[in-house]
């Protein structure tokens, strides 16, 4: 693609560009405007509809040009003024400038529009064709002039006019002419290059410059045949504007151009020209010309023009400067109706979306579709250029007019979402668009179908054929804007209808006409009567306004007026050239015949000689003798010569009849060889048949065995050849849309990956933006809370602490959940912030809630990743059943389970300890379950009183409908059957109810909680007296002042007996008196390992609090404060390392010991105590006895 | 204000509302899920008497039977037992009676015994007459208060009553003699374990 800098690209642009140099001589052919009219209106639409309102700057600039053009009395600046800069512009600007190199266009365009166009015939193509092609040379011409005369004027002007404002009126024109598609722009480079050698090699032939003008690519500058004056000068002028100044001194052209200027005046009043702008006839043909039709002219007019003038004007973001403007009018299926209606896209950079209006020229889109979140496809079984845009809220269905555009489209889309993206997000990021063999090609852009040009191109559809039903405000709105657009503007758009001749009334007006005024040729040639393409007339015929269409037949009108001269003229000479032929020709045979009366004369005149001499010699005989002897002689050699006259004609005759016979052996040959020929080709066919047959045959080789016998069979045959035919044409567009799938789905990836990237980044950061926050915010919560409790504070301090702690709980809710869960619940349905039944605990509540997060943020990166994908990698390709005690495990299990894993591994752990269980009883809980159905257990009172006061705080339990209610029911009554000793004891909810959040399981939590009560916790654990919950308490107490002799002189100074809080630690496992992620951790490990981790957890939460506890001098205090410090732990990474590090060593043989140990001392002292009981018992019965016998008595003392 | 620590404990029957009592006592809020007792639970509140503070240190101990034997633990030392009953479950009012008994049996000497009829809001369905009970607190010379948790009916009065009930600190030996004296206090020895 070209540079982006006009200076380094002029050299590059040249190549593309040039043909559009091939210059003929000036003015010598008719009107070759096509393009230009075409080009103006697009250009006008354009303006519309990107600026409702004209710049001033524009008109301004119109005015001034009028001006000039007055002075000069030039009126071919404008046009070049126009022209001139659109060649730098795509140069610089248009980096897909080469994609639109005209021979590809060309070709591509033919084989389409001839497909399409079946009504133009050849002949009119051709001319339209040339037309164009001639056309070409006589803007080249114009343009130099033009810009030279801008150069002079601009820098004397003082360049009121910003330069957008020229390019507006001039840049669009070429390029967005849709029936332009040949048409050459005037390539600065190309003309600077041509510049000598006009004037070197004037005069060269036509032929080469229509030639270059067909193909763009074919650079041929030393055709150039050299204009005259003017177009030197024009030449001189292209020049990038900032060399202008310099240039203008410097060149000489500029003279001449100025002495030039009187020359043209008659330009102006020739009116038909200006009119007649649209219609291009012309007349030499070339070769190449057939190839072009009209139609496919139309794309060549470049957007990039346009988009330079686009950028100009507007100030689009740097991104867009290197792109021709994504827009063109498709179909949009919409409506209840489901009906195609035309719409005219636009894609938007900044917002990366295509908004589509009613026309081009609307102001309000009637909609748009968001591309960042889109993706394309098109469906194969549909029409062609049928095409998805899907948006995550809805489908579009649009069409393009043909597959190419349509896949030009997607294409596009695709790379305007992409680029969205990078530069949206990661500006920095390159644009690897790797085309690899399984996607499509980079399409290039069908001309004029695409971007500013095609504006123009409507498809011929009534004004308002494509009104949008659905909305009619957007429509309304549309309409008004259109209507209020200042007169100015619309004169600008609508320029050509200025009749020709009036003075001019606005620049605008004045530009036009004298734009169009060099197109007229000052000699008509003889060319061919052309025709206006029909393909023409209905592509500018459809989108204009009413007005637009007045102005358009109002043209129409005056051309064909305006062409009728030239037609006669055209049609004189060919008479002319006939007649003089013919008159040739008979001359020639008149001179033919004369030379045959000459040989017969002269023939005549020997034989007059000879008789002459026989008569002068007979005269000269002397006697009559002599003379009849003369005479005999004569006579016998008269006789002599009848003889040999009469054998000659013997002869002659002889001679006729062979040559009759060989005539007739001749034509029996003839007849043979005709019959040979024929034979032959009946030959040929069925040799040709047979090899197709065999070709068949050999591909399907079903029908090996039938092609023999092919006469019956070559319909069939010829039947499937059709098929396969279509088969392949299937198989052809599948493979397209599978590349084109292929690269959406390359696509939709990168951008996934791309995305997700972001997303942990932002994650990430944003994960640990919060941590800090949380943090700041407790140790704020912290502070208002000292302050509350200091004493110092007068009353108004209080008030507004008291204040700002009630602000801080309004917002509890939502600074800590709104990243994790809205419900505020955490992934196993327990409140992120626990409830304290205190008012004064809820500031300590919201402060460890805020730290507990923090430290889970900022665990997430360092900590938690690297456990998962530890665990993943253990846990890779082993079946549950394949899990194994080992070291590892252990270790993984004390680092806790990861959240997606844990349901596993619990589940794997209750199977591995209830095997032999399970084994015993295969379906064990079914008939548990069946059983409580059946008879009602002793416990069920005390479990239905229970059941609905589980785990109140969390979700799943929260509500008395809740499923898990009524599977934990069946497990409690399942377990009170299945553990007669046990039955029910309060807290087995509990256990039940974590296990079956995890397990997700009704059987799994049974035998969780089965392998819970009768293999890891010791005997005894929840029967009558809670014996071994008793002994695990007097055993903690032991650890504790082993592991912890400080806190345990402490409480014992404060007479503080822990047990009565850890008692209930013990018997639930911690369930409720430890936050949920701590709570789980610790089960992990206690599942696998058994009661040592309670004791070690038990420790591990004092050592954690240690310093706290130590703080506290008041029994009470220290009561309260071990009510609900396990629920003010936030960092558990902490407490799980003490857990397992600092309470080392830790032999399960010791609690083993001890266990027994105190089991037999509480054993005894309960005996002791039931015998104290008894012996209670009968003292009192016997005492009561004695208050009897004493009132008795007393009774008796009063009696 | 002098400030005095009483450890009340609240025993009874699994379900007559003790925790909801001291719920509705120290934060005057009622739940009808509140959460079973387990082992126990540790309240404060502090009230106004007379020239005093009493901070009451609550222990709110669990229901079930089999808890039983952990009790001692909890009204060791205790100022006062409040024994709560259900008086729409006769049986809780026999439970009610057995704890009675074991404080009798157990408890401190002095204990100041308050008995308390729970969920006097459902009157219609009652199954232990107030009459019954009243005469049956009489008879141990208890306070006998009939409350409702749900309904914030008598839950402060009870605890004034106690509060009323405890001797002053100077002459606790002689307001001890107006006190339900148990007759019987239990070795202490033989209590080393909890
Ligand atoms: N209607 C009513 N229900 C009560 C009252 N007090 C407690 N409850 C309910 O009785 C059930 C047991 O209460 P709870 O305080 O746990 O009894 P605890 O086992 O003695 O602690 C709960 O569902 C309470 O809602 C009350 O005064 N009226
Ligand atoms: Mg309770």
């Amino acid at each position: 693609m070209d540079g982006s800098s006009s200076a380094g690209n002029t050299s590059s642009a040249s190549s593309g560009l040039l043909p559009t140099h091939s210059d003929k001589e000036v003015g010598q052919h008719g009107p070759e405007s096509v393009s230009l009219s075409g080009s103006q209106n697009d250009q006008s639409l354009a303006e519309n509809q990107q600026f409702p309102m004209k710049s001033p700057a524009g008109i301004q600039r119109t005015e001034e040009e009028k001006l000039n053009l007055n002075k000069n009395t030039n009126h071919r600046d404008p046009l070049t003024d126009k022209r001139k800069p659109s060649p730098r512009h795509e140069s610089k600007l248009d980096p897909l400038k080469p994609v639109l190199l005209p021979s590809e266009q060309q070709l591509g365009n033919t084989a389409r529009t001839e497909k399409q166009n079946t009504l133009t015939n050849n002949l009119k193509t051709e001319h339209l064709s040339s037309s164009i092609h001639e056309a070409n040379p006589d803007k080249t011409k114009l343009d130099p002039l033009p810009k030279q005369q801008q150069k002079a004027e601009d820098p004397s002007k003082g360049s009121l006019l910003p330069k957008e404002a020229h390019d507006s009126n001039k840049l669009k024109p070429e390029q967005l002419s849709p029936t332009k598609p040949g048409q050459p722009k005037p390539d600065p480079l190309c003309t600077e290059q041509k510049k000598p050698k006009h004037e070197h090699h004037p005069g060269q032939s036509e032929e080469h410059q229509t030639q270059r003008g067909l193909c763009p690519t074919n650079q041929k500058r030393d055709e150039e045949p050299p204009p005259s004056m003017k177009d030197l000068t024009v030449l001189g002028s292209i020049f990038s504007k900032q060399n202008q100044k310099e240039q203008n001194q410097l060149d000489p052209a500029l003279e001449k151009f100025t002495l030039s200027t009187p020359e043209r005046p008659q330009d102006h009043q020739d009116p038909p020209h200006l009119n007649t702008q649209q219609t291009p006839h012309h007349p030499p043909k070339h070769q190449l010309n057939h190839q072009i039709h009209p139609s496919t002219m139309a794309p060549p007019a470049p957007p990039p023009t346009i988009e330079v003038f686009c950028d100009q004007v507007w100030p689009f973001p740097p991104g867009s400067s290197g792109e021709p403007k994504l827009c063109g009018f498709l179909m949009k299926q919409g409506g209840p109706l489901k009906a195609w209606k035309q719409r005219w896209f636009t894609y938007e950079e900044n917002k990366n979306q295509l908004f589509y209006y009613r026309t081009p020229q609307d102001v309000t889109p009637l909609g748009w579709l968001e591309l960042s979140g889109a993706t394309f496809t098109y469906p194969l079984r549909a029409e062609r250029g049928t095409f998805h845009i899907r948006t995550p809220e809805r489908t579009f269905i649009l069409k393009a007019v043909t597959q190419e555009l349509m896949l030009y489209w997607l294409q596009q889309l695709q790379v305007k979402r992409w680029q969205h993206r990078q530069t949206s997000t990661c500006p920095d990021s390159t644009n690897s668009s790797s085309n690899t063999e399984d996607f499509l090609p980079v399409l290039k852009s069908p001309l004029g179908l695409v971007g500013e040009g095609a504006a123009s191109v409507s498809l011929s559809q009534t004004l308002f054929a494509n009104v949008s039903i659905k909305h009619p405000l957007i429509e309304l709105q549309n309409s008004l804007h259109s209507r209020k657009r200042p007169s100015q503007e619309c004169q600008s758009v609508f320029h050509l209808e200025v009749p020709h001749g009036t003075p001019p009334k606005s620049g605008q007006t004045n530009n036009t006409s004298t734009l169009r005024t060099p197109i007229e040729p000052p000699t008509p040639s003889t060319p061919p009567p052309s025709a206006t393409p029909a393909g023409q007339v209905t592509q500018t015929g459809g989108r204009e306004s009413p007005s637009l269409l007045d102005s358009w037949s109002r043209k129409t009108k005056i051309r064909s007026s305006f062409t009728m001269p030239v037609l006669r003229d055209d049609s004189a000479s060919c008479e002319r050239t006939s007649r003089l032929q013919q008159e040739k020709q008979m001359l020639m045979e008149e001179v033919k015949a004369q030379k045959e009366l000459v040989w017969i004369l002269h023939k005549a005149l020997e034989a007059a000689q000879l008789e002459k001499r026989t008569c002068a010699e007979f005269l000269a005989e002397k006697g009559e003798q002599e003379r009849l002897e003369l005479l005999r002689h004569r006579e016998r050699q008269a006789v002599d010569l009848r003889g040999r006259l009469e054998k000659a004609e013997a002869e002659v005759e002889a001679l006729r009849g062979s040559v009759a016979q060989r005539d007739a052996q001749l034509s029996e040959l003839q007849e043979k060889v005709t019959k040979m020929i024929e034979k032959n080709n009946a030959k040929q066919e069925v040799i040709i048949k047979l090899s197709d047959q065999v070709s068949a045959t050999m591909s399907d080789p079903r029908q090996s065995g039938s092609s023999s016998s092919s006469g019956l069979n070559s319909q069939t045959f010829r039947q499937f050849q059709q098929e396969i035919e279509n088969l392949k044409d299937d198989i052809e567009a599948y493979n397209t849309q599978n590349k084109f799938l292929n690269s959406e789905i390359h696509q939709l990836t990168k951008l996934w990956r791309n995305s997700s990237e972001q997303e942990k980044n932002l994650m990430e950061k944003c994960a640990y933006l919060e941590a800090t926050h949380c943090q700041v915010e407790s140790r704020y919560l912290g502070v208002l809370r000292k302050l509350q409790e200091t004493k110092s504070l007068d009353t108004a301090q209080r008030d507004a602490v008291q204040k700002l702690i009630e602000d801080a709980l309004k917002g509890e809710l939502k600074s800590v959940m709104r990243v994790n869960t809205t419900s505020g619940h955490d992934e196993y349905g327990f409140k992120i912030i626990p409830d304290y039944e205190v008012e004064d605990m809820k500031l300590l509540a919201k402060i460890q809630a805020l730290e507990i997060r923090s430290h889970n943020l900022l665990h997430q990166e360092g900590v938690e990743r690297p456990l998962l994908s530890r665990w993943a990698q253990y846990l890779a390709g082993r079946s549950d059943d394949a899990l194994f005690a080992s070291p590892e495990l252990k270790a993984l299990l004390r680092a806790s389970v990861p959240q997606e894993y844990r349901q596993r591994v619990w589940r794997w752990t209750v199977r591995a300890r209830t095997r032999t269980i399970r084994e015993r009883h295969p379906q064990r809980y079914q008939q548990l379950s069946e059983k409580t159905r059946k008879s009602p257990h002793p416990a069920s009172r005390q479990i239905e009183l229970d059941l609905h006061r589980t785990l109140t705080t969390n979700q799943h339990f929260s509500s008395p409908s809740c499923p898990a209610l009524q599977q934990l029911r069946r497990i409690l009554l399942a377990f009170s059957w299945h553990s007669p000793g046990i039955g029910y004891c309060q807290g087995l909810n509990r256990l039940a109810a974590i296990a079956l959040l995890i397990l997700q399981s009704e059987e799994d939590a049974f035998w969780c909680l089965v392998a819970v009560v009768e293999t890891i916790m010791p005997q005894d654990y929840y029967t009558k007296n809670l014996l071994a919950s008793q002994v695990d308490q007097r055993v903690l107490k032991d650890f504790l002042a082993e592991k912890l002799p400080r806190l345990a002189a402490h409480f014992e100074n404060h007479n503080i007996d822990v047990s009565l809080i850890t008692f209930n630690w013990f018997l639930v496992v911690f369930v409720e008196s430890l936050p949920s992620d701590i709570l789980l951790p610790l089960w992990d490990a206690f599942l696998y390992e058994g009661t040592k981790v309670m004791f070690r957890y038990a420790l591990a939460l004092f050592k954690y609090k240690e310093e706290d506890f130590l703080k506290i001098h008041s029994s009470v205090e220290i009561y309260q404060y071990l009510r609900f410090f396990t629920k003010t732990v936030t960092d558990s990474r902490k407490l799980t390392n003490i857990a397992f590090c600092d309470m080392n060593p830790f032999p399960g043989r010791l609690i083993k010991n001890r266990r027994t140990f105190h089991l037999e001392r509480l054993q005894a002292e309960l005996r002791e105590l039931e015998e104290q009981q008894k012996e209670f018992v009968t003292e009192s019965v016997q005492r009561k006895d004695k208050e009897l016998d004493g009132m008795v008595s007393e009774d008796d003392d009063d009696l | 204000m002098a400030i005095r620590e009483l450890k009340v404990c609240l025993l009874g029957d699994t379900g007559v509302g003790k925790s909801s009592i001291v719920c509705r006592f120290v934060q005057d809020h009622f739940d009808h899920n509140i959460s079973p007792t387990i082992g126990a639970s540790f309240l404060t509140k502090t009230v106004p008497c007379g020239n005093e503070l009493h901070k009451f240190l609550i222990w709110d101990t669990a229901g079930q039977e089999r808890f039983h034997s952990l009790a001692p633990m909890y009204y060791r030392g205790s100022a006062a037992a409040v024994i709560v009953y259900d008086i729409t479950k006769l049986d809780s009012f026999q439970t009610l009676k057995k704890w009675v008994k074991e404080l009798k049996e157990h408890g401190p000497e002095d204990i100041v015994v308050a008995i308390a009829g729970n969920k006097n809001d459902l009157g219609d369905i009652r199954e232990v007459p107030m009459k019954e009970a009243k005469e049956f607190a009489e008879s141990i010379a208890a306070i006998f208060i009939e409350t409702s948790a749900r309904n914030a009916v008598n839950v402060e009065e009870l605890f004034q009553k106690i509060s009323k009930q405890i001797p002053p600190l100077e002459n606790a030996e002689v307001d001890s003699n107006e006190s339900f004296k148990l007759t019987r206090q239990p070795a202490p020895s033989v209590r080393r374990c909890c």
